[in-house]
């Protein structure tokens, strides 16, 4: 069973890239790891979930109870709210605005959300465009040379849309062996199915054994 | 019902003792189960009004043989008694799939219900053995083939039933988990093999377990039985443990994660292969226990964990499908 304490551990990788310009600086969001606390058996449950980072601009009604009235749907579609900002200067016709920071599963919930929001009456005058990325890792060991990774990815590069990579090497590399890790960020779920193909079999062809991570 | 145990080593006598330990249970809710007959590699012992498993165990145990007649071929045996179940816990033998395969087919072909714990006839023939079960209207479970004690093909075929099944993957081989768990710790490849020999998981010849053929074994016969594909141990890929060097260990821990020899089977997978597995992740764990998750279309992920093997906890699983035979033929 998972252990709460682990959690950052899963969290590191992999992403989201937020497209709206409007977003604030370093909103770059990754998956979160969620724990579910089950008061019965006492056990704790890491559900990873690939979470969009949503950023938004509503107005509500300047009553009571609309704040929260607003706030509710989220917690409704399994959203997870990060940061909400009262805007008490920014008023249009009797509402007040408020810019949310939150959290969503996909877009369809997304879309769950601001249907709900229309059907309060809450106007919605902005909300950032997300951008899902897909993160894998592989490990690559064998006479690796870092000319020949570099040739590895440019010929990726070339396949699969890929938005980032990252690599490293082991520090002990002896004469015949060595070992590399190779982070990669792609675009869509097909990509992913791509570059792990491309992977094995040009690992395959340079003879060099080939680990990968587990799609999330 | 009249039960012949076909193998009586660690599984078989596990499972003699298991049910002389529910022997109560067995004979107030299905009317009692007699052992029949018992045979091992050269002996074997028959008595068509019941062996008392515990004395089975102790002639085992103190002889070397579970009977005072000799045995040439354990179809004889199939032949000279009458039986209803065939318990069948025999060696594997991926190659050939050994004489288990024999008795299975031969128990079936006279329409007998067969329970197996073995492996290699599954890998290798589990189509046809289906067919023929269901063509003699037998019975064919294999829970213990499959992790053990941990439930995972009853529980994907029959209390899954409504789901779509859209993946499993899972630790399924207790020796390479403790191998790379002390490799998580430091130890070389090399020591963590010999420290999993030294502790009893790992055999003397390591090659089933680290090349990752046992654990293909149970992906085929997940991907059979759950998916109901039509596969054999040759169209699973497979990539063992050996060539994980401590460099890698070291660059994945760099990374909050661990390596684990995963099985994997879909519609379109069928894999054996070390994975990168985030620190934190269900299968992440360390140890011997084999773990599962099974990811369903409306119930999502499920994660069972359980022994993978031994003696008491593999008989755990034959007793869960010889209740399920049982159940079917009241
Ligand atoms: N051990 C586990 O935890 C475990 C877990 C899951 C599945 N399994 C599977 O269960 C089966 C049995 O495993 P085990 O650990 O009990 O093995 P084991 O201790 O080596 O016992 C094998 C038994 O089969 C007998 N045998 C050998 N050749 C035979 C033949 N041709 N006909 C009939 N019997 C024969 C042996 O006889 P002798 O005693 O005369 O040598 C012995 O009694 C294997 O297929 C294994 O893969 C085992």
């Amino acid at each position: 069973m998972a252990q709460p304490g682990k959690a950052r551990a899963w969290k590191a990788r992999g992403g989201l890239r937020l497209g709206s310009s409007n977003l604030p600086l370093g909103a770059f969001y990754c998956p979160v790891l969620r724990i579910k606390y089950n008061k019965k058996s006492g056990l704790c449950t890491c559900i990873k979930v690939n979470a969009m980072m949503v950023n938004a601009d509503i107005f509500v009604k300047d009553l009571p109870g609309q704040l929260v009235g607003s706030l509710e749907p989220i917690s409704l579609v399994d959203g997870n709210i990060v940061g909400v900002v009262h805007n008490r200067d920014s008023v249009m016709n009797g509402r007040i605005g408020v810019n949310i920071t939150f959290e969503v599963t996909s877009s369809d919930a997304l879309e769950m959300l601001k249907n709900i929001w229309k059907k309060k009456d809450i106007i919605i005058s902005r909300i950032s465009s997300v951008v899902e990325t897909f993160p894998m890792d592989y490990v690559l060991i064998g006479q690796i040379v870092p000319s020949q990774i570099e040739r590895i990815l440019n010929n990726a590069r070339k396949a699969v849309d890929i938005e980032s990579v990252d690599v490293r090497y082991s520090s002990n590399a002896s004469n015949t062996e060595r070992t590399a890790m190779i982070s990669v960020n792609v675009k869509s779920e097909e990509s992913l199915a791509k570059m792990n193909a491309f992977m094995m079999s040009a690992c395959k062809k340079a003879n060099i054994v080939y680990i990968r991570g587990v799609e999330q | 019902m009249r039960l012949i145990i076909a193998g009586f080593g660690t599984v078989g006598q596990g499972f003699a003792e298991a049910l002389s330990k529910r022997a109560d249970m067995l004979s107030s809710s299905y009317g009692g189960v007699k052992i029949v007959a018992a045979f091992d590699s050269k002996s074997y012992a028959a008595d068509k009004n019941g062996l008392d498993p515990i004395a089975l165990v102790k002639r085992k145990t103190d002889t070397g043989s579970v009977g005072a007649d000799k045995m040439k071929d354990g179809i004889d045996v199939l032949n000279s008694v009458e039986y209803d179940i065939l318990v069948e816990a025999s060696p594997t033998n991926i190659q050939t799939g050994g004489d288990g395969l024999r008795y299975i087919e031969h128990a079936l072909r006279h329409g007998k219900d067969v329970i197996t714990v073995n492996k290699g006839p599954l890998a290798l023939k589990f189509k046809e053995l289906k067919k023929l079960a269901d063509r003699k209207k037998a019975m064919i479970r294999f829970e213990g083939t499959v992790g053990g004690a941990m439930p995972i093909i009853n529980l994907c075929c029959e209390d899954l039933k409504g789901e779509k099944v859209r993946s499993i993957r899972g630790i399924f081989n207790g020796t390479c988990n403790f191998i790379l768990g002390r490799m998580d710790n430091g130890l070389p490849f090399e020591q963590a093999l010999k420290e999993a020999q030294y502790m009893g998981y790992a055999e003397s010849d390591p090659s089933y377990d680290i090349e990752g053929i046992d654990t293909a074994c149970k992906v085929v016969i997940l991907a059979n039985s759950v998916f109901k594909r039509n596969v054999r141990f040759s169209d699973v890929s497979i990539t063992g443990i050996a060539s994980v060097n401590a460099e890698a260990i070291a660059l994945a821990a760099d990374q909050d994660m661990v390596i684990r020899l995963i099985g994997e089977v879909s519609d379109t997978v069928l894999e054996v292969s070390p994975r990168l597995i985030p620190k934190g992740h269900p299968l992440s764990i360390s140890g011997t226990l084999n773990t599962a998750q099974i990811i369903a279309d409306m119930a999502g992920p499920i994660t069972i964990s359980g022994k993978g093997a031994g003696r008491i906890e593999t008989a755990s699983a034959i007793l869960s499908d010889l209740i399920a035979v049982m159940e079917k033929r009241r």
